[in-house]
């Protein structure tokens, strides 16, 4: 009787010890940046917001379109920029320079992307800034901006050039051709934590 | 019970340890043995009793921390950023629209709400494609155009007198006038009457526009050079409170009074803002037009066509002149999203 008694008690020690190596072997996993977890779903949703901020607040003080319009026609290319867009961190504008401060200084990264519509109605895009590829943990905040046939671009030291977008050679055409209107663009910000 | 019957089987099969002791004491060794068995059962339901509780409270508490992560994570309800972004792209795309049909200055407001409702539903074809690829379905309509009547003067050497040169005129008038917007001046810096106190501007001879309404006050503006600051001025008077504005910047000799802007040569006068605040039947009327000189362009809504509209003063063509225009509009936007349904009739007035 004391024998199985014992064999019981033994048993329920085994079963508590069996239970809390589990706890234990959970809890010493290394927790990495990547690792889902209910907080950095929480960073996501917060980084969403502050991407969404950046954009929408851009747009208000008028600093996005500047930066969609400092293209160099000849280079084909943003002013300064690889064929891949600017790859060490924003381009040279107001709005570049919000985005170096609000995510590059804090170990955040981004990508920025222009996105159009072709003459063929097919969507297309153009990078402005690309500094990787993003994590599954990245948030994405949209911008629909319009353009103006004359928008001037926009010259290296981001003084309005005299070429506007009427005649000027642009990723994306002019949508609407007899009318002032240029066409209409998105803006897509993508951030993840490195 | 499974114990008990199991000792009583082996008593019967005779090869139990109950039978090698005295067969008398047997009995009393059995129910002993039995006992202890009913103990360890009791145990083992204890134990096993104990056992379930832990788990089940295990399974409780691991439950609430799933759920409060799931709280603590999840979005307050659908999320209308996006709609409220479109609202607002359609509104100023809207705005832009309706400035771009008025400048190309078409020559009926059957012709400028054709280009005006094209301009919008092509900008929505691109808008709309854009917002399709996330799986939001967005469209913007026209609902209804508002007439307007474009006033202008473009022959900068000239004053702002009438078409026949009268200084003191009504420019519109009329109850088919009900607001007035977009008034602009760019005024030549030399032509303005020059004053040594603001407080005289009202009595000199210095122009001054009057915006008139029914149901509001009426308010004046006094445009003239002061001596004792060498600036140019504005003095608003709106009804009872006078307020003198400096110019900011006089850029090659003119500087521009930007009404629905508030400011005076890019610097700012809130008072300035409150000149067009006029609802009802409204009248804008010019004093002293021959004390200043320079262009302007306003907007007002009523349409000679549609009665009550009185442009006596103005030109057909050559300044001052009037043309059709388009006051505002009504777009109506809809946004659906997976747990969103909107729509909006959002008014469009070009500042």
């Amino acid at each position: 009787m004391a024998r199985a008694q014992a064999h019981t008690l033994e048993a329920v020690a085994a079963a508590l010890i069996l239970v809390s190596s589990l706890v234990f072997a959970l809890q010493v996993t290394a927790v990495t940046p990547l690792t889902g977890s209910t907080s950095s779903q929480h960073i996501e949703n917060q980084q969403a917001a502050v991407a969404e901020g950046v954009l929408a607040s851009a747009a208000d003080t008028g600093s996005l379109t500047p930066t969609l319009l400092y293209w160099n026609e000849s280079a084909e290319d943003w002013h300064g920029a690889s064929e891949d867009g600017y790859v060490r961190g924003g381009p040279p504008t107001a709005f570049g320079a919000t985005l170096n401060e609000t995510f590059l200084d804090r170990g955040i990264v981004f990508d920025l992307t222009l996105y159009y519509v072709d003459d063929e109605g097919d969507r297309q895009r153009v990078r402005i800034v690309d500094l990787g590829e993003p994590s599954d943990h990245a948030s994405t905040a949209r911008r629909t901006v319009t353009l103006a046939d004359d928008d001037p671009l926009r010259d290296p030291d981001r003084s309005a050039s005299d070429t506007t977008l009427a005649n000027a050679s642009y990723p994306a055409p002019d949508a609407a051709p007899g009318q002032s209107l240029y066409s209409v663009v998105e803006v897509e910000l993508v951030v993840w934590r490195m | 019970m499974a114990d008990v019957s199991r000792c009583q089987g082996r008593d019967a099969a005779g090869g139990s340890e109950c039978r090698r002791r005295a067969a008398p004491r047997g009995r009393r060794d059995c129910s002993a043995h039995a006992g202890g068995s009913r103990d360890r059962g009791q145990l083992l339901l204890v134990g096993a009793l104990a056992l379930a509780v832990l788990f089940v409270a295990l399974a409780l508490l691991l439950n609430t921390a799933i759920y409060t992560g799931t709280l603590a994570t999840r979005d307050a309800g659908g999320d209308a950023t996006p709609a409220i972004e479109y609202v607002s792209a359609s509104r100023s795309a809207g705005a832009d629209a309706i400035r771009s049909v008025n400048r190309r200055n078409d020559t009926s407001t059957t012709d400028l709400r054709r280009a005006f409702v094209a301009t919008t539903g092509r900008w929505d074809d691109l808008a709309s494609h854009h917002r399709a690829v996330v799986g939001d379905a967005a469209d913007v309509s026209v609902a209804t155009v508002t007439n307007g009547t474009r006033i202008q003067q473009d022959d900068a050497g000239r004053n702002f007198t009438s078409n026949t040169t009268a200084s003191d005129w009504t420019v519109v008038e009329g109850s088919g006038v009900v607001a007035v917007r977009s008034m602009r001046f760019t005024v030549d810096n030399s032509t303005l009457t020059s004053i040594d106190d603001a407080g005289n501007a009202t009595a000199e001879t210095v122009f001054h526009v009057v915006v008139d309404s029914t149901t509001g006050t009426t308010r004046t503006a006094y445009i003239y050079h002061n001596t004792s600051s060498g600036n140019a001025e504005v003095l608003v008077d709106d009804g009872g409170t006078e307020t003198a504005c400096p110019v900011g910047s006089v850029t090659d000799g003119t500087f521009v009074v930007d009404v629905s802007n508030a400011s005076l040569g890019g610097a700012s006068c809130r008072e300035l803002g409150t000149l067009d605040d006029a609802e009802g039947d409204v009248s804008v009327e010019y004093g002293d037009g021959t004390a200043a000189g320079g262009t302007y362009t306003m907007v007002v809504e009523g349409h000679p066509t549609d009665g009550g509209v009185t442009l006596s003063e103005l030109n057909p063509s050559g300044s001052p002149y009037w043309t059709d225009a388009i006051y505002s509009a009504n777009l109506t936007v809809t946004y659906r999203t997976e747990e969103l349904d909107y729509e909006a009739t959002v008014e469009v007035v070009p500042e």
